[in-house]
């Protein structure tokens, strides 16, 4: 996973999907990440390496949004592709927080 | 056809199944017509209550219906022994929905919306064929045995759940079979009622845990001072050392709650039947024993899957001879199990009881035969019962991989004939042996094999009234019986071979393996593992690719509800387990899919976890909210779980 932490940022790029197999490393990671940046203001997933997301992926995404609303942090999704603007819709995460890509929310 | 007119209490009754009224008043009006009795049910509890209490000419049954659903009412009317024809009537019209009713025990299949002169049709046809004294069913392959019906309506029933949804339907589950039913939230409760009037009960079906003082806490205080009171404790799932706590405290029965639709009532009716034992006179004591023991014998799945063909025989005085086969899911994985309770005794009698009991209650959560003989053991052990004792032989045939698990405890093992390269038949013996379960305080000495069948093969399994050598000889004596290519009219040959005069503990099962049909559908199976489901879903996505989601449907959603039913097998279903498998096949017709995935688990309530919906937690529900969305139907039977999506 990529990590860059930009102004009042931490961007979490994930470089694989959002589904079993690979959810647990990913789950660590972001954990860590978001441990070790207290001081961003704004937790940015940028789902541009993410084609396919199933339910454990559904439960990671909708964990990082509580854990930064509970940290007074916001969240958003940047760079979303078709197939992760359709699964969003299909989970109706448009209506927890923004996601921007091929169409915007 | 002409009927004439009869007066009601001699009418050929009908017995009508549907949620809806108007279909109900429609088909009763053509039963009127045809001079008979409509008895009508508006769900598949109803039916199955009044199926086991009156004996009908004919079944109409809605396939679609909230609750038990059509098929599997009609898969609990068969297993009970009842032959009665059956039509279903369904607006499903697919191809596959009419081939599983007819799978399922209908004898046809009507689509809906009803024609009323189609029915009366049909009714000449099987009504008047009985007049005519013809069966109206082809004599099954499996000897079936009808239990008569038990009168429930004596006996006053509570219900203690506090879950005021599931009371309401445990209690309607309880009154369609006949009970007085009283509900009460808690122990407590219950308890209060029992000290204010000691006789206004005679059995408490519990929720293990109430608020306050649990079931095994109102156990114990029922036991000491309402001993007549028979006790029964439902659970939300299979707990062993819960069940045995249970059982060592002295309650008369203990399930998972999603039985007592079905086994449980077994169980209970097991249970007055033991408490009506002592009015018996001594001279018809031993013939009751051995009807009430033939009442425990069930054939299961009929007609029998087809991954498999089985045949039973048994002496028909041999009452303790128990075979029971269960059809796991849908990728051929099937349990059979043979036993020999020993003695005619009420102690037998109680032990062929419990052994069913924990086969119904235990089997799906102990598919490994000799983890399930293991169980068995130890339920008896705690009976202590030192002069009776139990030999089993218990068999997983998992048809998919061609792979057959046996365990033996006191029986005599089994001869499996596979057929080689040249066409003839070689024998191999597989050892049986191990102590009778009940005997031995320990589990080890379970004889136990597990072997690859070829196609073609023959197995047979036997009670220690025969000897290998007599099964041996029948086929040696008539070698043409290994090429019937099935296993119905193997077994009554094959006795005449055994010792004259030998009047119990026969009981042959003949179990054939088919070729395999050719594979007409595309499948694919992998060891449970989170890289398993990658595969198979790269696997699906070639499959689907190849035209066949249906018009209107989305590729990636259908691939979406596939990862979700396969994350349910690996996580739920399988547990994990990296030895068990998960299998999809994918059907496919113009404008249809069906995708069914198989896995090992016992399957779950699908109406349940379709109450649950959020955006979160999708995998607590199992996935399935998330199916239900894409797919146009849901179903769950066993351990499979299959998706119909269709074109618009």
């Amino acid at each position: 996973m990529k990590v860059l932490l930009q102004e009042n940022s931490l961007v979490l790029q994930p470089e694989t999907d959002l589904i079993a197999s690979k959810i647990e490393e990913l789950r660590n990671d972001v954990l860590a990440q978001m441990k070790k940046h207290p001081e961003a203001e704004a937790i940015v997933l940028d789902a541009t390496g993410i084609e396919i997301v199933d339910s454990l992926g559904v439960n990671l995404i909708i964990g990082i949004y509580r854990q930064a609303v509970a940290d007074s942090k916001s969240f958003e999704v940047i760079n979303a592709g078709s197939r992760f603007i359709k699964v969003a819709q299909f989970f109706r995460f448009f209506s927890l927080f923004s996601i921007n890509g091929e169409t915007t929310a | 056809m002409t009927f004439v007119m009869t007066p009601d209490s001699e009418k050929r009754s009908i017995l009508v199944v549907d949620d809806n009224p108007l279909n109900r008043e429609l088909i009763a009006a053509a039963v009127a017509s045809a001079s008979c009795r409509c008895v009508e049910a508006e769900n598949g509890k109803e039916a199955l209550a009044k199926a086991k209490t009156e004996v009908f000419s004919l079944i109409f049954m809605d396939l679609l219906m909230p609750g038990m659903d059509g098929f599997e009412t009609v898969r609990h009317i068969r297993a009970m022994g009842i032959e009665t024809p059956i039509v279903a009537l369904s607006a499903l019209s697919m191809k596959q929905d009419q081939e599983r009713a007819l799978a399922m025990g209908c004898n046809a299949f009507v689509p809906k919306p009803i024609d009323l002169a189609q029915l009366r049709d049909i009714i000449e046809k099987y009504v008047k064929r009985e007049q005519q004294g013809q069966p109206s069913k082809s004599t099954p392959a499996l000897q079936s045995v009808s239990r008569p019906s038990f009168d429930f309506s004596p006996y006053r029933l509570l219900v203690v759940e506090e879950d005021r949804e599931r009371s309401e339907e445990h209690v309607r589950t309880m009154a369609a079979f006949g009970f007085s039913v009283r509900q009460v939230a808690n122990c407590n409760e219950a308890l209060d009622l029992l000290h204010a009037d000691p006789a206004s009960l005679d059995i408490i079906v519990s929720n293990l845990y109430t608020t306050g003082i649990d079931a095994l806490g109102m156990l114990a205080m029922v036991r000491r001072q309402y001993p007549r009171v028979l006790v029964f404790i439902f659970t939300e799932h299979y707990d062993p050392d819960m069940y045995q706590l249970a059982m060592q405290q002295g309650a008369d029965g203990i399930f998972p709650a999603a039985l007592l639709d079905g086994p449980a009532i077994g169980m209970i009716e097991s249970a007055l039947y033991r408490r009506q034992q002592p009015e018996m006179t001594t001279t018809s004591l031993s013939d009751q024993l051995r009807q009430a023991q033939a009442q425990l014998i069930s054939y299961g799945c009929e007609p029998p899957c087809h991954a498999c063909c089985l045949a039973i025989k048994s002496l028909h005085e041999a009452g303790g001879d128990i075979v029971r086969c269960r059809k796991f899911n849908n990728s051929g994985r099937c349990g059979f199990v043979l036993a020999d309770i020993a003695g005619h005794d009420l102690a037998s009698l109680y032990m062929s009881a419990v052994f069913l009991g924990i086969l119904t209650s235990c089997w799906d959560a102990c598919q490994k035969p000799a983890n399930l003989l293991q169980v068995i053991n130890g339920e008896f052990n705690k009976l202590g019962y030192p002069k009776s004792h139990v030999c089993v032989t218990a068999m997983l045939w998992d048809g998919m991989r061609r792979m057959l698990h046996i365990a033996t405890a006191g029986n005599p093992g089994a001869l499996l004939y596979e057929r080689t390269t040249g066409g003839e038949f070689s024998c191999r013996e597989i050892v049986g042996g191990g102590m009778c379960l009940g005997l031995l305080k320990t589990n080890d000495l379970i004889g136990s094999a597990m072997m690859v069948c070829p196609s073609e093969s023959y197995l047979f399994l036997f009670s220690d009234g025969i000897e290998k050598e007599t099964v041996q000889k029948a086929i040696a004596a008539d070698p043409a019986l290994l090429n019937k290519h099935r296993a119905s009219g193997m077994c009554s040959p094959i006795l005449l071979h055994a010792r004259p005069g030998q009047q119990d503990d026969m009981a042959l099962l003949s179990f054939y393996i088919p070729q395999p049909e050719p594979q007409q559908h595309p499948c694919y199976s992998f060891l449970t593992g989170y890289d398993g489901i990658d595969r198979a879903c790269r696997w699906a996505s070639e499959v689907l690719a190849a035209g066949k989601v249906p018009r209107g449907k989305d590729f990636d959603f259908i691939l979406l509800a596939l990862r979700e039913a396969l994350l349910n097998a690996v996580e739920h279903g399988n547990r994990r387990s990296s030895e068990a498998f998960v299998d999809i096949v994918i059907h496919s017709a113009p404008d249809l899919l069906v995708i069914e995935v198989s896995d090992e688990g016992a399957g779950f309530d699908l109406e349940r976890c379709l109450a649950a919906d959020s955006v979160d937690g999708q995998i607590g529900k199992r996935g399935v909210p998330a199916m239900r969305k894409i797919a146009d139907v849901i179903t769950v039977e066993g351990g499979t779980v299959s998706m119909t999506f269709s074109g618009q």
